[in-house]
């Protein structure tokens, strides 16, 4: 298996998703579909690590990529003013995906899996919905609902199709991405409302150290944990630890880096 | 008076909706209380309950086994509800049914969290259902719906635009669900084929009919009736029947491109709704309304007389009728 057989098959995926929630209008107006490359990758995991994989497992992959198309749409709209053009088409582009969803796993006549992931659906707008329901929390918590809102409909679908044993890689990946994200738009001098409620929590709950520090800390810890199993995984192929471990920047023991305070 | 008559009309399936009702509060239960609180305030705020009503009386057709065709008629409606916030946001409403919008009691983006929310139990709660047929009905009559809606945005402020173009609108934003819920209610409950086709039609035609006298309504109720401003529909570039007949009259065709334009003043509102209210173009509309509601009437003929067969008679009557 040559390096470019890992990028090669997400965007080839990548295309596939795009034939079938392509729409003219949302496309000039509310933009490409959010398809990140380590969702995708994710979505693919078993099939890039040698599992079998058919028709039903593509199609059931990306009914899921396009659920994360639609969260990710309603995720751009303004909390106030919505009203231009390009925003009232991002609502309707989250709900039109929503709708794709269901079609393609209404053709394949899997109800079961609709069910299990429009309950994941439930959960995650829930967690999504805590940022502004004044929820006090501990800094574990918000790590738990950050992470159930960025892997949830992934571990269902693995769960779905007995691929659970790649849970752990995903749930961590994807909670390493958003940590990252959200030290990012620190670092950019923007404040998201997931950091304000943090800020909240950690202001009413007591946290052992800031949120910040907490967060980098997080960042290097995840990462660590992440390297410790790829390299004890018996389970992933050589070509695939080698692609978490680029697509991540994993090294060996991580440094706990601590980021300035705000 | 309206409601009155709406009770009166669903007195026979009174004890189901009841049930339905009870269970749409359950539906909405949410371990967040910000949802919970959120989708009560909509749940509350009432409804006609247009599509589980038909559900029902079209599954009366079949074996009708309320059980069952509750997995149905709830997730019908929280799809309509679902639909309305978000619709809220699209329209940046401040109220609807003389309640504040999600959006407004709230913000946006905890309007779009509320209408996931509640699409996604539509779907969990319709998984009940085994029959992939069903699914494969909802699930492109959902898609339809949004297609409509992203067509009825590129046509805002078009007044250049045929009666076809809104015919082919209100199909996909409206008469589709009412549409399929009849059909669902008839598939679920086992219906033959045959009754199953005159059951859609139905739908579709009275689904036609009801989005033409809403349209009208926009123009001749009060604002109070509404719950909103009359005449929001053309303020906000909706392009309706009325609207259509009007368009290329030299007498209206300066004050609509006004009224689109953004610009309208709350006295040019008020005398812009009144000269539309006064013109022949309600009648036109009216008549083309009744002859939907004409057609849906001659489905129902070729069903066999029973008692949901004249509910559903007196309902699309009634729809035909209303005054809001």
């Amino acid at each position: 298996m040559n390096g470019k057989f890992i990028p090669q098959t997400i965007e080839s995926f990548k295309s596939k998703i795009l034939i079938y929630v392509r729409h003219r209008t949302l496309r000039k107006h509310a933009g490409e579909p959010d398809l990140r490359e380590d969702r995708l990758f994710f979505l693919l995991l078993p099939l890039l690590n040698g599992n079998q994989w058919d028709d039903e497992h593509e199609e059931s992959a990306i009914s899921v990529a396009v659920i994360y198309s639609a969260l990710a749409a309603h995720d751009q709209i303004k909390e106030l003013n919505a009203s231009s053009k390009s925003q009232q088409l991002t609502v309707l582009a989250g709900d039109y995906y929503s709708g794709l969803y269901y079609q393609i796993l209404a053709n394949l006549s899997n109800i079961d899996l609709i069910r299990s992931l429009s309950n994941g659906i439930i959960d995650i707008s829930e967690k999504k919905a805590s940022v502004y329901d004044d929820v006090k929390q501990s800094f574990e918590m918000w790590m738990e609902t950050v992470q159930t809102i960025e892997s949830l409909s992934i571990e269902q679908f693995y769960e779905h199709f007995n691929f659970a044993s790649y849970k752990p890689f995903a749930r961590r990946g994807l909670l390493i991405h958003r940590i990252a994200y959200e030290l990012d738009l620190v670092k950019q001098g923007k404040v998201s409302r997931f950091q304000e409620s943090l800020a909240d929590s950690e202001h009413h709950v007591g946290f052992s150290h800031t949120w910040l520090v907490l967060l980098n800390r997080e960042l290097a810890i995840q990462k660590n944990k992440m390297m410790e199993e790829i390299s004890q995984s018996h389970l992933l192929s050589h070509s695939v630890q080698q692609f978490l471990v680029e697509l991540y920047e994993l090294r060996l023991n991580e440094q706990v880096s601590v980021m300035r305070e705000r | 008076m309206e409601k009155m008559k709406l009770k009166m009309l669903y007195s026979d399936m009174r004890s189901d909706l009841d049930l339905i009702e009870k269970e749409l509060e359950i539906a909405v239960n949410s371990s967040s209380d910000l949802l919970n609180e959120a989708s009560l305030h909509l749940l509350q705020a009432g409804g006609k309950r247009i599509r589980p009503v038909f559900v029902l009386l079209a599954a009366k057709f079949g074996r009708y086994q309320i059980d069952q065709i509750m997995n149905v008629a709830v997730p019908l409606e929280l799809i309509h509800m679902a639909s309305l916030v978000h619709d809220d946001v699209i329209d940046d409403s401040e109220m609807r049914r003389g309640q504040l919008t999600v959006k407004a009691q709230w913000n946006n983006r905890v309007a779009m969290y509320t209408g996931d929310f509640i699409f996604a139990r539509a779907l969990e709660y319709i998984t009940n259902i085994k029959s992939p047929q069903a699914h494969r009905i909802l699930s492109y009559t959902m898609v339809e719906i949004c297609v409509g809606e992203i067509i009825q945005i590129e046509d805002k402020s078009k007044l250049d635009q045929r009666l076809q173009d809104y015919f082919r609108r209100i199909k996909r934003k409206t008469a589709l669900l009412i549409s399929s819920s009849c059909q669902l209610g008839a598939v679920v409950s086992g219906a033959d084929e045959k009754t199953v086709t005159h059951l859609k039609r139905f739908g579709y035609y009275v689904g036609m009919s009801f989005q033409i006298i809403d349209d009208i309504l926009d123009f001749t109720s009060t604002d109070k009736e509404l719950g909103k401003p009359a005449g929001s529909d053309l303020i906000q570039g909706n392009i309706t029947l009325p609207i259509l007949f009007l368009k290329d009259s030299p007498d209206f065709r300066p004050a609509l491109e006004h009224a689109i334009s953004g610009n309208m003043t709350e006295i040019e509102r008020v005398a812009l709704v009144k000269r539309i209210r006064e013109s022949d173009a309600i009648a036109k509309s009216k008549a083309i309304s009744n002859r939907y509601l004409q057609k849906a009437l001659i489905e129902l003929d070729a069903l066999p007389s029973s008692p949901a067969k004249k509910s559903l008679r007196e309902i699309a009557l009634y729809m035909g009728k209303r005054k809001f």
